[in-house]
This record gives structure tokens, C-alpha cells and sequence, in this order.
């Protein structure tokens, strides 16, 4: 049964006879599947999560029941390819503290993310941290937040909780040399962030000041997969055994199981709403199938079964949307970088063979489903019926 | 070779039924070449479409080559009728579109026949009907008469044992039609392939050999004709 | 009438295709106008922050008091007098308000100078006050939100306001409908953005002298944040003196950067927002071309009996407009309406939970009219390319093959 040769002439034949109509089939595929590829990659495949909080996906955080000295050797080698924050909680000195008051009554501080709450007492711990790259990501509430270069002396940003404890702003307004001693170190105070409670020192004064490191963040610089990341926490935890290790993907596994859910979604909804359009423009190839009833009749009369004249249409639609499949993807692929990628939503999105392949083969799946209703009618009509209205 | 038995075929015309066909006892050698006559309505179109196996009928028997035809899915018909039946239409049954040689070539396609050889076989059966040379032209470029060779050669592509002809000479004027006869004469007499017509033209009855004649869906009349009227120059 | 029997004849034999096209359409233009809506509720503070007429180097400034403080509002006063005295300072703008009984509910009243009109939106109906208190005692205003979205001009509106519940009868000069997108500079965050300082708000205002005779400062409450602009002649040193004196008493940013990072925001939401609905459009409007052609081709054997009857191209090519026109034309009275009921249906709780907060002004009109207009001319266009250079002849033998 020569199945190709016989939907080629098919195909052959509206073009020449009937282009307009073709054409407009064909555009009409091309445009739904070029936004069914923008829709599969921003939707059905991006990773929300990861690309709007990539940091927070990338950050390990190990915490130490006794507290590390800054050891060189481990810090340096984790270091070297990782961003590291360290945290340290302080002891304040009341006695040569100038614009810390502290409160009598206890401060409990709620963690946003975990809900967890914890009380500190006055003249307790208050946790600084300092970060490899000293790049922080907050602005200024009140003077400066940029640690001079070169670093002369001990120097400290406060976070916002040393205001919203104290009730004496006008101190750190006045007072001329705001100064914090904490575990005996006194830092001048340069001013005050608006991103979190914990107070930002720079990394070198860290080492430095020989604080101990109460709590650690390794920020790796490419997002791991979940295996990779299980692995590296697996190395952390060798290496720090007293400690306890979190993996990102732990902390943040009902925000990713929900994101696999909604990219799931948005596969479905982006292939309904491929259907519907594939569904609209049958209209233009059912005009075709139409104007190929005569041509039909001719072939029952010389022998061709039922099944054959009506499997001849569902593969004249499946060619055109190959056909208009693949001119998509090479449109997409070749005007990726001057258009599709800046209308991405993410930045850095990457579409593969694969992704091209796989909206392909959907594409011809969701046609064939959708070209049944337009077949039911054509297997009913018999030859004479045919006959008398084609010919 | 064709045997049919009491058949008969019932079309639904609003709430009653209209029989087209009834009690049909008919039986066709190999090499006959018979016409079917017959007022409009009689049953002559009717009875030709259930012999090519375009349509079944509610009762009876029908035997082709041996084969019983009644029970036989819409898959092993069309296979059957691929193989052993040419069609010959009034309006030609061609697509008008494509070119000669593919039209004749059609039959092919439809079946398991490999994709060389065809178009030898297809110019070979032009060739017989005499328009080879029309082979690369569209059939809707030809004339009436060369549109019904090209039909001819597509019903022979096949080496039917039975070609149908339903008013072959209907839209061709009378010298054509004497030609179109005059080939279906020579190809029933040389290759012993049964031609069945129907037909309402005096011409066309003068070249068959034995007519049946209906009414009212039945078989009135059953004979072969004279020698003496048989056509000239056959 | 001939014509028209004519014209509805041949509608219906194309009916479903034709109902199909008009649904398709209708949605399609719905989800862009919906998602324009959205996107300029986005973007609308970008563009009143720049046409508020602000220095360029004018600032967003959070000023660092004790929020848990009593006197909170006596310490941000106190720092309002400190930067107003700052050389350079050529305002600094504030939200003022207080709260006023009307009949049973409680209505925010806003102070609104003319520096802060400058950034609200011009009422939908009516227009601003000229003067604050008319010669009759009663006090210009204009209403905004939810809550005055059916008020009309000349409305009076009977408010109590204070401990003594003080009478006052306030006369509707403007209405901002919903969204009523207005100044307000009670956010700061780490990142600021246009939207940070504006809200969509109900309530009443009034001009500033009004605001000072109605409220006095015990029942008053102003912004923990204030805009400062600068004088347009100030010297660059002048202005750096006085954003390094801002420093001692909080924090600022910066309007160009603040207009920067809301740029670059605008960009990502428009790709999040607009790129699907775009999409959804031009499938669309391919679909309306198609359907628009394929009935051409179609009436093909009709119009080559017609054009030999004597009915010309110019009529048949009017007979094919109509009919593209009325999809069209109902896709886009559908889409119109919706933009025109948006605000009452919002204030009457109806549709609020299903779509996102829009704004639909006078571009949103102009929006809708360029896009069905759009599609009707070219759709025509290409049926008019399709119809050129056909004879009678030519009719006549397409429509037979």
C-alpha cells in the first residue's frame, strides 16, 4: 500500500489548486506550535523556583551545636569555588556599646521561613555573619552600607532589629562615634541595613577577629540536581560530622514538589490549548478533505477499502504538521537569541533537540486526536453516496 | 463465474421500503459481453453496483469466481474488486486533475503490487487502448473519448476478469462511442474478459451478445441476441 | 433589504464556522485586554512618577525613627522640618489624612496638594478643585475607589469628623474610578519601585487648606515616608550636601534608580503578563483570515452565478467586509463594553475574585479599536488580493475544478 506516495499527491495537488487554503492551514499551525514551544519552555519545563530564587537553591547551610573556630584549612578549601556565609552569635558589652541599649524585657524573633521563634535575652548573643564575596543584597536604612576599602578599622552595618528594639534612634543620630563591642571587639558602626536582623561585618575582620563559626552557608556557584546536591551534603556532613547538614532541596521540598505540579499543569493546559487551535483550523483541511471526496470516490471504485480513503486524510494532516512543526522549531531555534529569548520570562532559558522533538511529537499526537471527529463522517458515507454528491 | 440467487435489495424511500431488486437468478460466464436494458428505475444501475461490489444487497446468494461475495467485510470487497473488476463510467471516473498515467496507474497504488513496473504496466495498458502518448498529459485536458480510453486502461491495468460499464458512451458523441465499443469488443474477444453494460443506447446493445432486459427490479428478459444483430465489422 | 436576505441567507450556511471565529475572537481579545489592563495597573506608576515633574535627583526617603514609639509621628515631623530646612529641598511630600464619619462607615480623607495631583491620575469624571472651601462653607472633593465608584458631580457627601463629631458637608467635584490609583508613600523596602509609593485606595480628597481647617494635628497622621524633590536650580553640590545630611537621618533611594529597577520590572512583567495573550491574538486573527478566505473560496460556484446575474466585485467584496466586519465588530463590542462595566462590576463585587486588578483608560479604548481594526482591514485586504483579477470566466472555471 503506498500510503506516501498517495498522500504526497494529495499534498502536491492543494498546493497547486487550492495554496491559499493550505498556506493559511499551515500558518495557522505554525503560529499555534511556535506558542505552544514559547509556552512548554517558560511554563511546562522552567524551573520557577530555582530561577527566582536561585541563591536559595544553591545555599547549604551547615549549623554547629558547639561552634568552629575559623579553620583555615576547611573554610579555605570550601572557599575556594563556593561563596561561604558565616555566622557568628555575639556577646554584646552593654559598657562599651553606644547605641545599643539593651531592652529588660526579652526580644523574640520569629524566622519567617520556619516559623521558628527565638528569644533573646538582654545582653545575649547577637548574631553577626560575613560573607566571602562581602556582596550583601540589601540598601541602606540609615548612613552607610559600604565597608570602606581598604578596611582601617573593625566596622559593622546593623541589621533592622537593633532599631526596632531600641527606642532611642536619636542615639544613633547624635552620637558622633556609634560604636558595638561584641565579644570584646568593638566595631564602629558605619550604618544600618534594611534586609533582616542579623548585623554584616567583613569577611577579613571574621578570620580576623577569630570569631567562631556558630552556623555556615556554602553557596555553590551552579545549581546542583537533587542527586548532586545529596551527594555534596553527603561531603559536608564527612567533613563536618558533629554538624548538622541541610540540603536546599530538603528546606525548600514543598515549594519544588509544588512547582512540579504546576509545571505539570501547564503541560496540560499548553496542550489543550494547542488542541483548540489545531481543532479551529481543521475547518480550512476539512474544506480540502471536502474537495477530495471525488477523488475518493475514484479510488473505492478501483479497490481501495474504507480504511484506506479515510487514513489517507489523518496522514495528509499529519505530514502538514510535521512539516509546520518542524519550520517552527527552526524558526525558533534560529531567532532564538534576537527574539524568543527576550521575551523568555526567565532569563537563560535553553530549549535542546529534545524540547524540539517533544513538541513534535505532541504536536502530531494532539492533531491526530484532534482530526477524529473529521474522519467519523468520511468512514460513514458509502461509495454510491459518494458517487451521486461527487461526481 | 458470477452466480447470483434470489437476490434481493431493499432501499428505505421515507417509511416504506422500495425494492430495487427482486429475485435475481442470474449466472455470467467468462468471456461474455451481455448489455443490461431497461426503463429508468428498473433496477439496471442497481444491479450493476451490487455485481462491482459497491453495494450489498438484504438477500439471496452471490458467487464470484467461486466466492461467496455475501459475507464478505468492506476490506475483502474493495480487495476483490481491486484485483478482478474494472469500472468504465459514464462520467469517466478519473481524476480530472492528474495526469493520465497516473490515473491509470491508481489501481497499483491500491494494492501490494511493488513501485517498479507500474508505470510500465500503466503505459503497456495505454498503449492497448491506443493513447500512450497522452501518458504525461492531464485528463482534464483530453477529449470525452480519450478520457473513456484512459478509464478502459485502467480497468485493464488490473487484468480484470470482469469490467462494468455503467452508459460508456453516454457523454461521447456517436463515432467515439462506436470506438470505445469497438475496443471493448476487441479486449472481451482477445483476452476473454466479461464486459457487462448497462445501458439504454441501440448501439450499445448491438454490440453485446445477450441482453437482459428488467423492470420493476426483476429479470423480464434473457437472451442472446441474434447473430444477425450483432454490430458490423466485429 | 434584498441584500440584506441575502447577507443573513448566506450567514447561515456557514453558521457554526462563523460562531466558532466569533468565540475564538471574542476570548482571544478578552485575554489581551484583560491582561493590558493588568499590565498598565502595573505600569501606570511608572508613568505618574514621571509626569509628576520630580527633580532628577529627587529622592524616596524612610526615616529611621522607632516604629513602636508613641511619638513616632512627632519624631517624623520633627525630621520633615529638619530636610525641608536642608539647602536645595525644594518640597517634601508627605500623605496627610484622617478619618471621618460618613453615616455609619468610616471614610479616609486625604490631603492633596497640588505636587502630589501632579502623580495621581486626572478623575475619570469631573475634574480637581480650584478652590479647597467654597464661598457656602462646603468642601471640594474628589472621591476615589470601591467605595464612590457610582458618585456622581455635585453629589453631597455629609461627614463627621473628630471627638465632637464635627458636621461637614463635602460636594463632589471629581470621581476617580476603580482602580483610583493614588500617591501613597507608606512602603520602603530593600528594592523600591514606582508601585512602592502609589496604592489603590477609596476614599475622599480634599484640598490641603481644606484638610487644615477640617483636621488638626492631634487627629492628623502623616507617611513614614517622604518624597523629597529638589530645586530645579540647585547646584550638584548643593544636592549632594543635603542627600549626605539624609543619611544621618535614614535612608533613601534614589528616582533614577528607582525609575531604573522599575523599568527593568515593566520588562519582565510584560513578558510574564503580555507574551501569551499576544499569541493568543494572532492565532486569532490568523483564524479570522482563514475562515474570512475559505469562505471565499467556498462561495466560489455562488458569487460566479451572482457576478453573471450582474451582482459586481465591489458588491460581493462588500458582501465579504460585512461579514468579516460583524464578527469583528461583536468581538469587539463584547471586549468594549467589558472595558466600560470593568470599574461598576469591581465596585459591585463582582468579578473582583476572578480577574487580576486592571486599569483601563483612554489607551485601553484605543488599544481595542487599533486591534479589531486592525484585523478587519487586513483581513479584507486579503480577501480583496484573493477576489483581484478574477473575471466572470474565472469564477465560472475555479468553481467548476
Amino acid at each position: 500500500m503506498h500510503y506516501l506516495i498517495l498522500t504526497a499527491h494529495r499534498i502536491r495537488d492543494h498546493l497547486r489548486n487550492h495554496s491559499v487554503i493550505l498556506l493559511l492551514y499551515l500558518l495557522g499551525l505554525f503560529a499555534s506550535i511556535l506558542f505552544f514551544l514559547y509556552y512548554f519552555g517558560n511554563f511546562a519545563v522552567a524551573d520557577r523556583f530555582a530561577n527566582l530564587y536561585g541563591e536559595q537553591l544553591r545555599t547549604y547551610s551547615v549549623s554547629f551545636p558547639e561552634g568552629i573556630a575559623p579553620d583555615a584549612g576547611r573554610l579555605a578549601a570550601l572557599g575556594a569555588e563556593n561563596v561561604l556565609v558565616v555566622y557568628h552569635d555575639a556577646q554584646v558589652d552593654p559598657e562599651r556599646t553606644n547605641v545599643l541599649i539593651l531592652e529588660e524585657e526579652e526580644i523574640i524573633v520569629t524566622d519567617s521561613q520556619t516559623g521558628e521563634e527565638t528569644v533573646m535575652q538582654p545582653g545575649s548573643q547577637y548574631t553577626v555573619q560575613a560573607r566571602s564575596d562581602d556582596t550583601y543584597p540589601y540598601g541602606a536604612k540609615f548612613g552607610s552600607v559600604e565597608f570602606p576599602d581598604p578596611l582601617e578599622d573593625n566596622c559593622i552595618v546593623l541589621g533592622e532589629i537593633s532599631l526596632s528594639a531600641r527606642p532611642n534612634m536619636d542615639v544613633l543620630r547624635t552620637e558622633p562615634n556609634p560604636v558595638v563591642c561584641l565579644d570584646g571587639v568593638s566595631y564602629r558602626v558605619l550604618g544600618v541595613h534594611d534586609y533582616g536582623y542579623e548585623s554584616c561585618i567583613p569577611y577579613a575582620l571574621f578570620a580576623a577577629n577569630r570569631l567562631t563559626v556558630d552556623r555556615l552557608e556554602i553557596i555553590v556557584p551552579a545549581l546542583l540536581t537533587q542527586a548532586e546536591g545529596d551527594t555534596f551534603a553527603a561531603q559536608l556532613q564527612e567533613m563536618f560530622p558533629q554538624a548538622q547538614v541541610q540540603s536546599p532541596y530538603a528546606t525548600y521540598s514543598q515549594y519544588l514538589a509544588g512547582e512540579e505540579q504546576q509545571r505539570a499543569d501547564a503541560l496540560r493546559m499548553a496542550s489543550v490549548l494547542l488542541a483548540i487551535a489545531f481543532f479551529v483550523f481543521m475547518f480550512l483541511v476539512k474544506y480540502l478533505f471536502d474537495l477530495s471526496r471525488g477523488e475518493d470516490v475514484v479510488y473505492r471504485l478501483v479497490g481501495a477499502s474504507r480504511e484506506t480513503v479515510t487514513l489517507l486524510c489523518p496522514l495528509e494532516v499529519l505530514a502538514l504538521t510535521l512539516l509546520a512543526a518542524v519550520a517552527a522549531s527552526v524558526f525558533h531555534a534560529a531567532l532564538f537569541d534576537v527574539l524568543f529569548d527576550k521575551i523568555n520570562v526567565y532569563a537563560g532559558l535553553e530549549y535542546r533537540l529534545r524540547d524540539y522533538v517533544f513538541v513534535a511529537a505532541l504536536s502530531l499526537l494532539v492533531s491526530a486526536v484532534v482530526c477524529i471527529p473529521f474522519l467519523i463522517g468520511i468512514w460513514r458515507n458509502s461509495i454510491l453516496v459518494e458517487k451521486n454528491k461527487y461526481q | 463465474m458470477i452466480k447470483l440467487t434470489n437476490v434481493n435489495k431493499f432501499y428505505p424511500v421515507g417509511k416504506t421500503n422500495f425494492q430495487a431488486l427482486a429475485d435475481i437468478d442470474l449466472e455470467i460466464g467468462k468471456g461474455e459481453f451481455i448489455s443490461i436494458e431497461g426503463e429508468s428505475g428498473a433496477g439496471k444501475s442497481t444491479l450493476l453496483h451490487v455485481l462491482g461490489l459497491l453495494d450489498t444487497f438484504d438477500s439471496g446468494e452471490y458467487w464470484f469466481e467461486g466466492t461467496d461475495v455475501r459475507r464478505m467485510g468492506d476490506a475483502k470487497a474493495s480487495a476483490l474488486r481491486n484485483r478482478r473488476i474494472g469500472f468504465v463510467m459514464q462520467d469517466f471516473a478519473l481524476i480530472p486533475h492528474k495526469t493520465v498515467l497516473f490515473n491509470v496507474m491508481l489501481p497499483l497504488l491500491f494494492s501490494k503490487t511493488p513501485l517498479r513496473g507500474m508505470r510500465k504496466r500503466a503505459l503497456d495498458a495505454l498503449e492497448q487502448v491506443g493513447i500512450a502518448e497522452q501518458a504525461g498529459k492531464r485528463v482534464n485536458q483530453l477529449s470525452g473519448g480519450q478520457r473513456q480510453r484512459v478509464a478502459i486502461a485502467r480497468a485493464l491495468i488490473i487484468e480484470p476478469a470482469l469490467i462494468l460499464a455503467d452508459e460508456p458512451t453516454g457523454a461521447l458523441d456517436s463515432q467515439t462511442s462506436r470506438q470505445i465499443l469497438e475496443l471493448l469488443t476487441k479486449i472481451n474477444a482477445a483476452r476473454g474478459i466479461t464486459v457487462v453494460t448497462v445501458t439504454h443506447s441501440k448501439l450499445v446493445s448491438d454490440y453485446c451478445r445477450r441482453k437482459i432486459v428488467m423492470a420493476d427490479g426483476r429479470i423480464v428478459q434473457d437472451q442472446a441476441a441474434p447473430a444477425s444483430a450483432l454490430a458490423e465489422g466485429i | 433589504m434584498k441584500r440584506i436576505y441575502l447577507f443573513f441567507s448566506s450567514l447561515r450556511e456557514s453558521l457554526l464556522a462563523d460562531l466558532l471565529v466569533l468565540a475564538v475572537l471574542t476570548v482571544a481579545l478578552f485575554v489581551f485586554m484583560d491582561a493590558y489592563g493588568m499590565y498598565r495597573y502595573i505600569t501606570m506608576t511608572y508613568d505618574l512618577t514621571q509626569k509628576a515633574g520630580l527633580h532628577a535627583r529627587a529622592v524616596y526617603f524612610c526615616p529611621s525613627v522607632d516604629m513602636d514609639n508613641m511619638e513616632t509621628e512627632e519624631q517624623l515631623r520633627a525630621i520633615k522640618s529638619e530636610v525641608e530646612a536642608l539647602p536645595g529641598v525644594q518640597e517634601v511630600l508627605i500623605d496627610r489624612w484622617g478619618t471621618a464619619a460618613c453615616g455609619d462607615m468610616p471614610v479616609k480623607v486625604t490631603a492633596s496638594t497640588e505636587s502630589l495631583r501632579r502623580m495621581t491620575p486626572a478623575p475619570d469624571r469631573g475634574k480637581w478643585f480650584e478652590e479647597g472651601i467654597n464661598a457656602d462653607g462646603s468642601v471640594n472633593v474628589v472621591v476615589a475607589g470601591k467605595q464612590f465608584n457610582d458618585a456622581q458631580i455635585g453629589d453631597e457627601i455629609p461627614v463627621q469628623i473628630g471627638p465632637e463629631r464635627k458636621p461637614y458637608t463635602l460636594r463632589v467635584c471629581g470621581v476617580l474610578s476603580i482602580p483610583a490609583v493614588v500617591p501613597s508613600f507608606g512602603g520602603y523596602g530593600s528594592q523600591v519601585l514606582t508601585s512602592t509609593f502609589f496604592k489603590s485606595e477609596s476614599g475622599l480628597l480634599i484640598g490641603e487648606d481644606a484638610f487644615d481647617t477640617l483636621f488638626t494635628e492631634d487627629i492628623e497622621r502623616i507617611s513614614s515616608q517622604f518624597f523629597i524633590d529638589f530645586d530645579q536650580n540647585a547646584s550638584q553640590e548643593t544636592i549632594d550636601s543635603a542627600q549626605e545630611a539624609l543619611t544621618r537621618l535614614g535612608g533613601y533611594q534614589t528616582l533614577e534608580d528607582i525609575l531604573r529597577d522599575t523599568r527593568a520590572f515593566n520588562a519582565t512583567t510584560f513578558k510574564q503578563v503580555m507574551v501569551r495573550p499576544i499569541f493568543y491574538v494572532v492565532i486569532a486573527f490568523v483564524l479570522l483570515v482563514s475562515i474570512s478566505l475559505l469562505y471565499v473560496f467556498k462561495r466560489l460556484k455562488t458569487f460566479s452565478v451572482y457576478y453573471l446575474l450582474g451582482y459586481s466585485k465591489r458588491r460581493i467584496l462588500a458582501d465579504m467586509a460585512w461579514r468579516a466586519g460583524l464578527i469583528a465588530l461583536v468581538a469587539g463590542a463584547v471586549n468594549f463594553a467589558y472595558l466600560h462595566v470593568y470599574s461598576s462590576m469591581v465596585a459591585a463585587g463582582k468579578i473582583e475574585a476572578v480577574v487580576g486588578a486592571c486599569y483601563f483608560g483612554a489607551e485601553a479604548d484605543g488599544m481595542l479599536l487599533l486591534l479589531v481594526g486592525g484585523m478587519f482591514l487586513l483581513t479584507m485586504l486579503a480577501s480583496a488580493l484573493v477576489l483581484r483579477g478574477k473575471s466572470a470566466v474565472v469564477f465560472l472555471r475555479e468553481s467548476r475544478d
